[in-house]
């Protein structure tokens, strides 16, 4: 596929898949690389950074004798995924315009 | 290369983040590598990549958003800041000058005295020829002695020349350190 995700959309991803419900990194990774193709290294700089901004928190819950991560969006994360929806939006329609030839210029 | 030599190389590239949120960054690899299980270790290491590589991005990602200074990007200048830089170099400039004056006056008594030699040696050296009108033997003294002065300070004005020039260009360079923008070294 010619096109990339950026960051912004990574975190727009990683939002709508924890406003599902909480997971932790392995799923979440292997969630979103199951429709697009990312690194499994790409995840954790953008989970950081949600965190950072209050967009999600983290709990641990002992598992197999260890203790596994969970990441749980927050309100502010939610609110943050509803304005990236909107952009989102926006910007495939803007896209579509242009590539379907709704700007027209003619030879003068 | 095995999930544990990539876990501890990447620890390595880490060390240049504050240590909770490196452990936070290996914690989530480790947990990474356990969730996919033994069988996937090898296919995830492959996605993975180089872990010199991961961590820097997620080193750079760390300081990028903090605003704070990232270490490997901007070593701090060893030192004093620039403004104590200054302000020690005006305090210190009266003092530089004074040692300037002070050293330039043992190089001139150093350089008086091959020029006084010589000089003195050619006065005696003429006030000989004078003597000789009245008294031969001391007229050949003081002559003697004026060749005598002349020729050791001819003999010290090599050297003590040769130690002016020195003495100059050090003093020239150190000026030029000096007044170089923005170190006072």
């Amino acid at each position: 596929m010619a096109f990339q995700l950026g960051a912004s959309l990574l975190e727009a991803c990683v939002l709508a898949v924890l406003a599902r419900g909480d997971t932790y990194g392995y799923i979440l990774t292997q969630n979103i690389r199951s429709i697009i193709e990312i690194s499994e290294s790409t995840l954790y700089p953008v989970l950081r950074r949600l965190q950072k901004d209050n967009c999600l928190t983290t709990y641990d819950q002992p598992c197999q004798g260890r203790n596994r991560r969970y990441y749980q969006i927050t309100e502010e994360g939610k609110q943050r995924l509803e304005q990236y929806m909107r952009d989102w939006s926006e910007y495939k329609e803007k896209v579509d315009l242009v590539l379907s030839g709704g700007i027209n210029h003619e030879c003068k | 290369m095995s999930a544990s030599d990539f876990l501890r190389r990447l620890d390595v590239q880490l060390r240049q983040l504050p240590p909770g949120e490196r452990e936070n960054a290996l914690a989530y690899y480790r947990d990474y590598f356990a969730d996919a299980g033994i069988e996937n270790e090898q296919k995830v290491l492959e996605e993975l990549g180089s872990p010199e590589k991961l961590g820097a991005e997620i080193v750079a990602d760390y300081y990028y958003k903090n605003g704070a200074e990232a270490p490997i990007m901007y070593p701090k200048k060893k030192g004093m800041p620039l403004a104590v830089k200054i302000i020690l170099g005006i305090i210190l400039c009266p003092i530089i000058l004074i040692l300037l004056i002070a050293f330039a006056a043992v190089l001139f008594a150093i350089f008086i005295i091959p020029v006084s030699l010589m000089a003195g040696g050619v006065i005696y050296f003429l006030g000989g020829i004078a003597v000789m009108l009245i008294n031969i033997p001391t007229g050949f003294m003081v002559l003697g002695e004026g060749l005598l002065a002349a020729g050791i300070g001819l003999l010290l004005f090599v050297p003590v020349k040769r130690l002016m020039v020195i003495s100059w260009h050090g003093i020239v360079r150190m000026f030029r350190r000096l007044t170089r923008k923005g170190e006072v070294q």
